[in-house]
């Protein structure tokens, strides 16, 4: 039976990201441009219709910054759960989410181009989440925990107030519609390049966080025990903690301010998988995929002005969430 | 054809001749407020030297396209329409003779005024900013400002322009790019491409009437002919990529970049410059000196400051 759970454990994440692949196949052969399925495949050779080898141009780097994205910020969120015993840690614990904001907010009202808003908003979220971890560092309440969050909440409530200063120096027919579509959410924004340099911290972050596997599930429990089985909790700690700073803030800088995904896809992740890092983080990240391409799919299925993602994120999430945890609390 | 132009640039000549005798006999200086930023650009057009301050201070570029005056006046904040918010004890203060609003006259801006002239002791004066009545606007602000023969003047400027914008012939499909992106648009019946499509320019965005945000995708299907934008960066930006070049057919889309200082011309904001957009559409290649003559009254820009709408290779 043991064997049998085992099995089904590991399954479980391989199963959620072929479901991933599986929806991404379908999203990349949908869409505005009229191109079928087999024109698709042959533009994916370089022989296909100049309209298929558009639409593959076009729909591939908004795919990969929807999964890239939703994988980001699920894993970063099952991270900071797992590290802070908490299961309402989100991505934006350390102010992040704020920080980019305010950054790329900045950035749009000194007349940046895209790419330079997009490097703004990663660094602010870094330098936010930095801010936290560095004030934390400088008090002495027990394993530090309470102090992150705390020290989270006062970074990003700052980002959220040089945001608004933002806002409230923008010029109101230009710079504000873009600053608001940009704290909104949107996977259509980058460009292949874009969405691919912004991943590469999300990958190298993913793979910390998967490497420390089961020294993030022993962290959980305290300094005490994580030093008593010969673990040095700090710098591993301070790790985990940028890995995950570090894919949000990548992911917010493509995509803007998309919530919940953070905070839902490891809670169903959970369900499957149970509470182990090793398996929890890699599910969490197919099923944020999975669910950053559903929420893409639907911000233009209601006619060619996209809704923003942001807001479908959290008109989806919020209530699948509270079904969640109804379901969850029925159970137990 | 050519008898209309004649008469706006008279009635432009005039609007010079006549705003130089009414600063001789002007009432007191910087005594009206303006409630947001196309009352602004109302006022500066037709009594600058009555402006109290600005809603918003142009940017450092538009200030250097002005007449020194604009870098002297105080931003306020805006007492309506967006940006940010002015304190209306402040306002009060200025001991204002009048606040101008310049927008939408439906009921709710209506009942504002009403609120706001009990609120401030001031009178408070909507004028109502649809594109086509702008000649009434230059008129009834030159009444309020004690500048009747200059507002008279750019009134029948504007009503010669805005009648040969209005027989332009149909022109090209456009896609009307905003945001840093491009991604950002006004669909068919925004405020924001009313310039383009009274010209006969087909908008290919449709949808909300509004502004919104679309895909790159979107745009490919739309397959529009020309680009439209205010953006330099932006324009930079799509200049040498296919996606923005490249049409289905086959061939190459057009790119206009439009002038955006010292305010757009076509938007942004929608107030008394979209006229300079409307001038120029109704005959792009013959309007250089009509251009500078209007440039000169709204704005009192000097011609050598005068920027061009550029084709980008």
């Amino acid at each position: 039976m043991d064997s049998l759970s085992a099995v089904r454990a590991w399954a479980a994440p391989l199963a959620l990201a072929l479901l991933a692949v599986a929806a991404a196949a379908v999203v990349l052969s949908t869409g505005p441009l009229a191109a079928p399925p087999d024109a698709l495949i042959t533009a994916l050779f370089g022989e296909g219709p100049p309209d298929a080898e558009l639409a593959l141009a076009l729909r591939g780097p908004r795919l990969l910054a929807a999964m890239g994205c939703g994988a980001a910020l699920a894993g970063a969120g099952a991270g900071f759960q797992i590290l802070f015993r908490n299961p309402l840690a989100s991505p934006d614990l350390l102010g992040v989410t704020s920080g980019a904001g305010f950054g790329a907010a900045l950035a749009l009202l000194l007349g940046a181009g895209a790419v330079l808003v997009q490097g703004a908003a990663f660094a602010g979220g870094l330098a936010t989440g930095a801010v936290a971890v560095a004030c934390a560092a400088l008090t002495r309440s027990g394993d530090g925990r309470l102090a992150l969050i705390l020290c989270g909440i006062v970074a990003g409530a700052l980002a959220s107030a040089g945001l608004g200063l933002v806002v409230i120096a923008a010029e109101p027919y230009s710079q504000l519609p873009s600053i608001t579509y940009w704290l909104l959410g949107s996977f259509t924004r980058a460009t292949a390049g874009e969405a691919a340099l912004a991943l590469v911290p999300v990958g190298f972050g993913a793979a910390i966080l998967l490497g420390l596997g089961f020294r993030l599930d022993v962290l959980s429990l305290g300094d005490e025990q994580a030093r008593s089985l010969g673990l040095r909790a700090r710098p591993l700690r301070l790790m985990a903690l940028g890995s995950a700073a570090l894919m949000t803030s990548s992911a917010v800088s493509v995509a803007g301010i998309v919530g919940w995904i953070g905070l839902l896809a490891p809670h169903a992740a959970r369900r499957m998988v149970g509470e182990r890092a090793g398996r929890l983080i890699p599910a969490s990240m197919a099923l944020g995929a999975l669910f950053a391409l559903l929420i893409d799919r639907l911000s233009t299925a209601f006619g060619p002005a996209e809704l923003p993602v942001g807001l479908l994120a959290a008109a989806v999430g919020a209530p699948a969430f509270l079904a969640l945890f109804v379901a969850t609390s029925r159970r137990a | 054809m050519l008898t209309r132009r004649a008469l706006t640039l008279s009635g432009v000549a005039g609007s010079l001749l006549a705003s130089a005798c009414a600063r001789a006999t002007a009432a007191p200086s910087g005594d009206v407020v303006a409630a947001g930023q196309p009352a602004a650009l109302l006022i500066w057009a037709v009594a600058r030297e009555r402006l109290a301050g600005w809603p918003r201070k142009p940017d450092a570029a538009a200030l250097a396209a002005l007449p020194a005056l604009a870098a002297g006046l105080p931003e306020i904040g805006a007492l309506a329409s967006g940006g940010r918010p002015a304190s209306p004890e402040a306002v009060a203060a200025l001991k204002p003779r009048l606040v101008i609003d310049y927008g939408d006259a439906d009921p709710e801006h209506q009942g504002l005024a009403g609120r706001m002239t009990a609120r401030l002791g001031v009178d408070w004066r909507l004028i109502d900013g649809a594109l086509l009545r702008m000649p009434d606007a230059f008129r009834e602000a030159g009444r309020l400002l004690g500048a009747a023969p200059g507002g008279d003047a750019l009134a029948d400027a504007a009503s010669g322009v805005i009648a040969r914008w209005r027989a332009a012939p149909a022109a090209r499909a456009f896609y009307y790019a905003r945001g840093v992106d491009g991604l950002e648009t006004g669909f068919r019946g925004a405020l924001a491409t009313e310039v383009l499509e009274g010209a006969g320019w087909s908008n290919v965005a449709q949808g909300s009437r509004n502004i919104g945000r679309v895909t790159r995708e979107q745009v490919a299907a739309w397959d529009p002919e020309v680009v439209v934008t205010l953006s330099p960066a932006f324009a930079r930006a799509a200049a040498g990529d296919p996606v923005w070049r490249r049409r289905r057919g086959g061939g190459r889309r057009g790119l206009l970049l439009l002038p955006s200082t010292p305010f757009g011309w076509i938007d942004r904001p929608p107030s008394v410059n979209r006229l300079l957009g409307c001038a120029w559409l109704a005959s792009p290649g013959e309007a250089w000196m009509e251009l500078t003559l209007l440039s000169r009254s709204l704005y009192g820009m000097a011609p050598v400051e005068i920027p061009r709408p550029r084709w980008i290779p």
